[in-house]
């Protein structure tokens, strides 16, 4: 069963990951996590962004869908208006799911966003936002 | 089979539409060739990737008749590819199938200087050249040969070629000459042999069974009801034509080889015709295929688009050496990369405007489905990979998304391929397919997975290495995706072509190599990727693992060779920053002397009208400092301000580090006297340290001495740890904690390397020859006992000056110190004070010509200072002094016209010192008093009184200590000269006549802050309106101010002191001049006439005439005469007594003047005759009403020359 891999980023300009979590279950685990999967998820997302970069002009809607795939990873983006892109590698997520955990956690960043202390290069480290997007995740997706 | 089972793969890397028209040529070494050297030939051959067919036909000897119809001998061209042995050796199992990809010519290279035995060699290259049965061309290439190996005889090595000597008069320009005529002959022996396979082939040349027809490695096996109906249906007929088409298929391929694709296409169209008859389905894909290739090429050469195959250029090559190797070397890899001729901007635009991409589109297209029938995976991965870098090469990342769908049909057959090899190649490939196409980040995910997969499948940890490598390496130009040769691949230093934004991706990418590394056991690339890790990525890592790393090292350290402990590249922090050179100490700095301009003034102040401005002083500090370049001076230390810092969270230490500097050479110099010299250029001064863990940037100054004159560029600092030494070059500042905080480091990290070429270019600083070099000591005139030492030991320019007057008084520093300039103490001196010195210049240098002065000698020049004052002010006042000593001498003097245009190279010593002038002695009144002497005239005529003018002047002591003052005449302070000594010296003796000196007539004591009073005989010359030169018109203001100035000009008041402390030493002396002010409100017109007494001198003479005409003489009193010829007028009196005249009875005077003077008297003469009636005089009592005449004559005009007389008679008639 496929289910463990979920892992969201979120990359700034140019192409620096801002936010990073792995929202499976087995996350929370650290005898589970394995770190070749880790990296192999890591260089996933970041091959994503070529697809991302293609497709960012073939739709107006925020939401890519999936962009890319390897293997049996899947990745979904959603990019804002400011092109600060929302990556999720799943296992084959329903789409209505990931589209609607990407709406919501829009609105989050939104909120992070108009903190007058962030900068659009900055990393987020705020808690609450952290804790929001796993809400969302165990939300959407069950976890 | 027994060849299939030693296959192991059969896709060939980096495969095109391009690389069917190239001839593989094996490149073998024999014998010993040192690395260098190697690449050196390498790079002469391997720039010959094509070759005109123009420049072959001289070299083509035509000795069959040519089997091609339209050979393009003016507009085409051969290709070659060469490999090196080992990748040539490898078994090539498609080579039935593509000829192109047999090797057809073999190239030994020879290193003749380490080869004794030149027929040794060469039976060596045979019996290497007897793995490559198929070649048609063999060469073997003697470099270096001596005279000896020249002179043998060469009739059984046929194939052997001299080269002539590199250190001959041509050097490598002759070599390169004799490369191009070889490696043109080379071509044509090939093209020969190629046109003879042409002549000779034959349908029973081919075999039917080849590698591609039977393994099941490449096809897919045949089915037994397949195998049947071949057989039923194999007639003759069939396989005749089943072997003709192939033939044409490989006389396609040997057209494309020769140059001409013209006839391939022929021959590829009967190929296709022939192989679809007999369903040879492979054979008809690879025709194909070859038709795609043909007409690719085919466009190239009627288009013009192949780049000309000439190499190197008409211009000149740079003087120097340096630039010239390094030029040189760019030019061989740009060489070895484009000189293939498939690339560039203007060849891919060439091909695009051809109608050419639909049917390279449609024949691919077609290729793949037909031999998908049989399988055969491999050759449909190597159509998807030349179709796909032929669409990047034509439409860049345009064409992204097609070359990502090809590249992932790719990846999906990757798990269907047999060999493991192959499914390596797919991915690497692909991977190097999407770089093409500007999918950076998919390329490293692909070359990732590539390294997992071969790590997975056990692959040797060497290859995996590679491909682990090739990972950090950044993606290919899609212009220029020809692949590099082989043979010239140099091992490149470890460095990431990753982008760095995303950290975790890049450490994960170094992290691969160095567990591979680990594993293969390459020491140096273990070190590498550490190196890499901990200075690229300490910020990503944690403690411990940084911990880990640096124990990595160590270990890594351990196990690597001699050889190898010496790195190229950098290495594992600290990391530097160049900050600036520094420049010279003041003193030291070579300046351009020029005799027609004078050394310029120290800038002044700044002209704003505000005095402190913090941004115009900090904006100029920087403005001066940026248009100041900085040089240094051979066999001297140089200096650079560097910032070190240790950001990771361990302790290193470093054994030695030292500043690398790399001489560029002196444009000035001839080439040839570059290469003459072989001396060591720079010599630094190596220091050790230990930096903490998460060291701040600090700022530490290296140094070392450049030993010749020219242009140094500042790599970086050399870096001695852990046994291993390595070059750490400049890099970028390290963010400081809030800009980390607000950015990704990655980001600062970038921002600042976009900056930082600014800071390499900064990183150069030229040197100058050698120059001599003075110190200079500033000495009281006091004994040595008395000097202080010097303030700066370390400093040449030091200075010393005695303690002087009081015990605040310090040393003035040199210019060269502005930090203690400006916090001595400034040395005090007393208003008037007249100061001796000594410059003691000493030559530290080691010039012997260069100056007058030897090494180690000293010289002494005095110098008098005069520490004047205004004699109404009183307060102290601060001086700046500034002694400037300009130089030059030795191997920097230039002579001639260039001396006068841009100078003499030399050097500018300055001195500068403060001094603070105390008040001494303050005027408070001038006073002038006449003085009445009895005058003992020549003619002993007794009663005469002389009348004398005395100068009194007042002064106060303002010092705490007593003086000795006296009143003088004036002397200039002048070195050597005899009157200020005797000045100097004392008050001069009295000149008054003994018994009537004044008392205050002489040197006084005048204790501290007392007043005193002074006296002193005016006995000055007289005063003249020449002497004076005042205007014409004369005023009486103007007359007295300029007496006043000749007073003050010729008179002062002097001042000596003893100093108590050293009574056996020399009085201090001070000359205080006269106030003018003051010496004109004291001039009375009292004054005036003494000083300016009349220079004419008036008689009278009174004759009573007698009736028999006799004279009688009256007698008158003397003369008086007051005024001054300066004035308005003199006058002259005298009285008559006791003369007694009949009324009526004439009386005849005569006034007589005389002009004494040097100078013509001109005037008006006014005569009058008046009744006096003095009181006590008992003879005018008598005649007092006897009085004959009264009047007055005026306007009289007279002119009197120097030394004139004039005489103005008149008779006077008595009325009785």
């Amino acid at each position: 069963m496929g289910t463990s891999v979920l892992t969201f980023v979120i990359v700034g300009h140019e192409d620096h990951p801002i936010y990073e979590a792995d929202l499976s279950p087995k996350a929370a685990d650290p005898a589970a996590r394995d770190e070749r999967a880790q990296y192999l998820h890591q260089f996933v997302l970041h091959a994503a962004l070529d697809a991302v970069e293609e497709q960012l002009w073939n739709t107006t809607s925020m939401h890519l869908s999936v962009v890319d795939k390897f293997n049996n990873l899947l990745v979904s983006a959603f990019v804002t208006a400011a092109n600060v892109k929302f990556l999720l590698l799943h296992d084959g997520r329903s789409d209505d799911a990931v589209k609607l955990f990407f709406k919501d956690v829009y609105e989050v960043y939104l909120k992070v966003l108009m903190n007058p202390f962030f900068t659009p290069t900055a990393r987020i480290t705020s808690p609450a936002f952290n804790q929001k997007v796993r809400t969302l995740a165990r939300t959407y997706f069950r976890t | 089979m027994a060849a299939n089972t030693a296959v192991n793969r059969i896709i060939e890397p980096g495969v095109t539409v391009f690389t069917a028209a190239a001839i593989q040529v094996a490149v073998l070494p024999i014998g010993p060739i040192p690395e260098d050297i190697l690449y050196q030939y390498l790079s002469l051959i391997t720039r010959f990737r094509q070759v005109d067919l123009t420049n072959v036909r001289s070299f083509y000897k035509e000795q069959q008749k040519s089997p091609f119809k339209y050979f393009p001998w003016k507009t085409g061209s051969m290709h070659f590819r060469f490999l090196s042995g080992e990748s040539a050796s490898k078994p090539r199992p498609l080579a039935a199938l593509h000829l192109h990809r047999k090797v057809l010519g073999v190239i030994g290279i020879c290193h003749c200087p380490l080869v004794p035995d030149i027929n040794k060699a060469y039976s060596r290259f045979e019996q290497m050249c007897r793995q490559f049965p198929e070649a048609f061309t063999l060469r073997c290439f003697a470099f270096e040969p001596s005279d000896a190996q020249v002179d043998e005889d060469r009739k059984d090595k046929a194939h052997l070629m001299m080269f002539p000597p590199v250190r001959g008069a041509g050097g490598m320009d002759q070599l390169a000459g004799h490369a191009e005529v070889v490696m043109t002959d080379t071509a044509a022996s090939l093209l020969a042999e190629l046109e003879r396979w042409m002549l000779n082939a034959s349908p029973a040349m081919l075999n039917l069974n080849s590698f591609a027809d039977t393994s099941d490695k490449f096809i897919i096996p045949s089915s037994l009801v397949e195998d049947l109906s071949k057989r039923l249906y194999n007639d003759e007929e069939l396989l005749r034509k089943k072997r003709y088409g192939r033939l044409q298929k490989a006389m396609g391929d040997t057209s494309l080889l020769a140059g001409s694709p013209a006839d391939a296409i022929e021959h590829y169209n009967t190929a296709t015709e022939l192989a679809r008859i007999c369903n040879d389905f492979v054979w008809c894909a690879a025709a194909l295929e070859g038709l795609a290739h043909a007409k690719v090429l085919e466009s190239c050469v009627a288009s013009g688009a192949l780049r000309s195959g000439k190499v190197g250029g008409e211009e000149s090559p740079p003087r120097n050496p340096r630039i010239a190797s390094l030029m040189a070397e760019d030019a061989s890899s740009l060489a070895s990369r484009t000189s293939s001729g498939f690339g560039g901007a203007h060849f891919w635009t060439a091909l695009r405007q051809t109608d050419l991409e639909r049917d390279v589109r449609a024949l691919f297209a077609e290729a793949k489905s037909v031999v998908r029938r049989k399988g055969a995976l491999p050759m449909q991965v190597e159509q998807d990979l030349k179709l796909a870098r032929f669409l990047a090469g034509l439409h860049g990342q345009r064409s992204r998304r097609e070359v990502s769908e090809i590249v992932s049909s790719m990846m999906e057959a990757v798990g269907q391929l047999p060999l493991l090899e192959d499914k390596l190649l797919t991915m690497m490939e692909g991977a190097q397919v999407m770089g093409l196409v500007g999918s950076a980040r998919k390329r490293v995910l692909l070359l990732w997975q590539a390294v997992e997969f071969s790590r997975a499948s056990e692959r040797p940890n060497i290859a995996t290495l590679q491909i682990a490598r090739k990972a950090l390496e950044p993606a290919d130009d899609p212009l220029e995706q020809d692949d590099e040769d082989e043979v010239l691949q140099r091992r490149h230093e470890l460095a990431s072509g990753v982008p760095r934004h995303w950290a975790s991706v890049r450490c994960g990418c170094m992290e691969g190599v160095l567990n591979t590394a680990i594993l293969a056991g390459q020491h140096s690339d273990v070190w590498d990727a550490a190196a890499l890790l901990l200075r690229e990525h300490c910020w990503d890592l944690s403690a411990p693992r940084q911990d880990s790393l640096m124990s990595t090292l160590a270990a890594a350290a351990n196990q690597m060779g001699m050889a190898e402990r010496k790195r190229m590249g950098p290495g594992p922090p600290p990391l530097f920053t160049f900050l600036r050179p520094c420049p010279l100490p003041d003193h030291l700095q070579p300046h351009s002397l020029s005799a027609r301009q004078p050394a310029k003034q120290a800038p002044e102040g700044p002209k704003d009208p505000f005095i402190y401005s913090a941004f115009t002083s900090k904006g100029r500090e920087r403005e001066v400092a940026n248009t100041t370049a900085v040089q240094w001076v051979c066999d001297e230390t140089a200096s650079v301000e560097v910032e070190i810092c240790n950001p990771t969270s361990v302790g290193i230490k470093i054994d030695r580090l030292s500043l690398e500097a790399q001489h560029v050479g002196d444009p000035a110099v001839a080439q040839r006297d570059h290469n003459s010299s072989s001396q060591p250029s720079w010599r630094p001064a190596p220091v050790q340290m230990w930096l903490p863990a998460q060291t701040q940037p600090t700022k530490v100054v290296l140094t070392g001495v450049p030993l010749v004159k020219g242009l140094f560029v500042i790599q970086g600092c050399r870096v001695t740890s852990l046994g291993v030494s390595w070059l750490q070059r400049w890099s970028a500042r390290i963010p400081s904690l809030g800009r980390r905080l607000l950015y990704h480091p990655a980001k600062t990290v970038l921002e600042l390397e976009a900056a930082d070429s600014g800071g390499q270019a900064q990183a150069r600083i030229s040197a100058v020859a050698t120059l001599p070099q003075l110190e200079v000591k500033v000495e009281g005139a006091r004994t040595a006992t008395s000097l202080r030492p010097a303030a700066a030991a370390d400093s040449p320019n030091a200075v010393s000056i005695p303690v002087s007057l009081s015990s605040s008084s310090q040393v003035g520093a040199g210019s060269a110190d502005p930090a203690s300039e400006t916090s001595a103490a400034p040395l005090t001196a007393l208003k008037g004070q007249v100061l001796l010195w000594h410059l003691a210049v000493t030559n530290t240098g080691k010039l012997t010509a260069a100056l007058p002065l030897l090494p180690g000698a000293r010289t002494s020049v005095p110098v008098l200072l005069h520490a004047a004052q205004l004699a109404s002010y009183t307060g102290e006042d601060e001086h700046k002094l500034e002694f400037r000593l300009e130089y030059a001498g030795g191997g920097a003097a230039v002579a001639g016209e260039a001396a006068a245009v841009a100078g003499t190279l030399g050097r500018r010593l300055q001195v500068a010192l403060q001094l603070r002038v105390l008040p001494s002695l303050q005027l408070t009144s001038v006073a002038f008093l006449e003085h009445q002497l009895p005058h003992t005239a020549p003619s002993g005529e007794a009663g005469a009184i002389e009348r004398q003018c005395i100068l009194e002047v007042d002064v106060v002591n303002r010092t705490d200590l007593g003086l000795e003052v006296w009143l003088a005449p004036r002397v200039p302070p002048e070195l050597g000269s005899d009157a200020w000594a005797q000045a100097a010296s004392g008050p001069p003796p009295s000149a008054w006549p003994p018994g009537t000196q004044p008392l205050h007539a002489m040197a006084k004591q005048a204790p501290a802050r007392q007043r005193v009073s002074l006296a002193a005989l005016l006995s000055l010359p007289h005063i003249t309106p020449e002497t004076i030169k005042i205007p014409a018109q004369q005023h009486a203001d103007a007359v007295r101010q300029a007496c006043a100035a000749e007073i003050c000009g010729r008179m002062a008041v002097y001042w000596r002191r003893n100093d108590p402390a050293d009574p056996g030493g020399q009085a201090e002396v001070g000359v205080l001049p006269l106030a003018q002010d003051s010496v004109a409100r004291a001039l009375t017109r009292q004054a005036l006439s003494l000083l300016c007494p009349c220079t004419l001198h008036t008689s009278f003479k009174l004759q009573v005439v007698q009736p028999d005409g006799a004279r009688q003489v009256c007698p008158l009193s003397p003369v008086q005469q007051v005024g001054s010829t300066l004035l308005d007028g003199a006058v002259a009196r005298t009285a008559l007594q006791g003369v007694r005249a009949h009324p009526g009875q004439p009386v005849e005077a005569t006034v007589q003047i005389e002009n004494r003077g040097p100078h013509v008297q001109t005037g008006a003469m006014s005569l009058a005759c008046q009744r006096c009636r003095p009181a006590a005089s008992s003879e005018a009592a008598a005649g007092d009403e006897h009085v004959v005449v009264c009047g007055s004559t005026s306007g009289v005009r007279v002119v009197l020359p120097a030394g004139g007389t004039v005489q103005h008679s008149l008779v006077l008639y008595g009325i009785g």
